[in-house]
């Protein structure tokens, strides 16, 4: 069977695939995923304007992660998510999916930047 | 939290959500507001960039609050949370507890007078379930006598076993008429046998309707209850008046859904 790329859930996937791959790490505050992508990725992934929330919400609505408030006993309460197992599989999911796209992308621009080098190598 | 205040008030305004959604989702917003500008000011940031940029990261704009609201839409919950939180004064849940007990009492009195006089694994099934609604009940309101919330993860298990009241009652009188069709091919006299389906089956049935509707306004008040200081609670995170905050301390709880309000004003 012939897979399509599907560009309009493209944008939510890479959010997705960066939020669980985090939370993969370890369970985080929501606050913590987002300063840890945006460290780790130079500042080239960033969650602004609240956008972290609908994401995580629906995840969590979706059994694939799990929030949790933390005890106000100890310290400042605030609510951790953490992967549940179906989480992870749809994690590994996301994962082949970007291999795939990611294989296919350089098989297609691999032709131009062929051309690109042939043409680089006559004016020389 | 005071500096987060008027943002928050702003975003609160927009955000049309049930009660505890919204609760919960304030209760997020400014519990990461606080950790974001606290992240800032330890690498080196001025108070005011800081908050700036926590606000930044953290606020939703208008676009995401409208698909937070239609993540979050759930027509049937919302309009139950509703009415429920409409119940404010004492007299309302006294009037609901006296609705509540007699059938009750009467539940358990015929389930228990059914068993002794015909037992059969439905009666015994009927009791089971009586049991364990009285037990998830119990659960869910006790933190009521230490002055909390009630417990919110009982709520959808009082339902459930009502729901399986409910249906245990009803299937009784079907079972009932199936027996009893079998017992006449093998010649049992007619008299005993509509005593049967009508005694035996008629009060589970009766039992587990009377048991459907008891989980039902247990878990109508408590959800009212839970609705009614998370309203509290956020009132208070809002509120710019310390006085309104440290009274919403006063109701808050460890399992609330806005433990900070509590913990700041100890």
């Amino acid at each position: 069977m012939t897979t399509v790329f599907d560009s309009q859930a493209f944008g939510r996937k890479i959010h997705e695939l960066l939020l669980l791959h985090e939370l993969d790490r370890a369970p985080r505050h929501g606050y913590q995923v987002v300063l840890e992508i945006e460290e780790r990725s130079g500042g080239y992934f960033q969650f602004n304007h609240g956008t972290l929330y609908p994401i995580l919400h629906r995840l969590e609505k979706d059994g694939l992660v799990v929030g949790r408030w933390s005890d106000p006993e100890k310290g400042r309460p605030r609510k951790e998510y953490a992967l549940t197992e179906a989480g992870r599989t749809y994690l590994a999911e996301l994962r082949a999916e970007w291999r795939e796209l990611r294989e296919r992308l350089e098989a297609f621009l691999g032709d131009g930047e062929r051309a690109d080098a042939a043409v680089r190598t006559r004016t020389a | 939290m005071q500096r987060f205040g008027p943002a928050l008030r702003r975003v609160a305004a927009e955000l049309d959500l049930p009660r505890r959604a919204r609760t919960a989702l304030l209760l997020e917003l400014a519990a990461d507001l606080e950790d974001v500008y606290e992240h800032y000011r330890a690498a080196g940031l001025s108070e005011a960039e800081a908050a700036r940029r926590a606000e930044r990261m953290v606020l939703a704009s208008p676009e995401v609050i409208r698909r937070l609201g239609r993540l979050h839409v759930n027509p049937w919950h919302g309009w139950a949370e509703e009415v429920s939180a409409t119940l404010r004064g004492r007299l309302d849940v006294l009037l609901l507890a006296l609705g509540v007990l007699p059938v009750l009492a009467v539940a358990i009195g015929v389930s228990v007078w059914v068993l002794a006089e015909h037992p059969s694994p439905l009666t015994t099934s009927m009791l089971l379930v009586g049991a364990v609604l009285a037990s998830v009940s119990a659960k869910g309101a006790a933190p009521l006598l230490r002055g909390r919330s009630p417990e919110r993860a009982a709520l959808p298990e009082i339902l459930v076993v009502a729901a399986i009241a409910l249906a245990l009652g009803l299937f009784a009188p079907v079972a009932g008429v199936w027996r009893a069709a079998a017992a006449l091919r093998d010649g049992a006299p007619e008299q005993v046998l509509f005593l049967t389906v009508v005694a035996r089956d008629g009060a589970i049935l009766l039992a587990g309707l009377l048991l459907g509707v008891v989980g039902l306004l247990v878990w109508f008040v408590l959800l009212g209850v839970h609705a009614r200081r998370a309203d509290r609670e956020v009132a208070a995170l809002l509120s710019e008046d310390a006085g309104n905050v440290a009274a919403a301390a006063m109701v808050g709880s460890s399992d609330s859904v806005l433990p900070l309000v509590r913990r700041r004003h100890r």
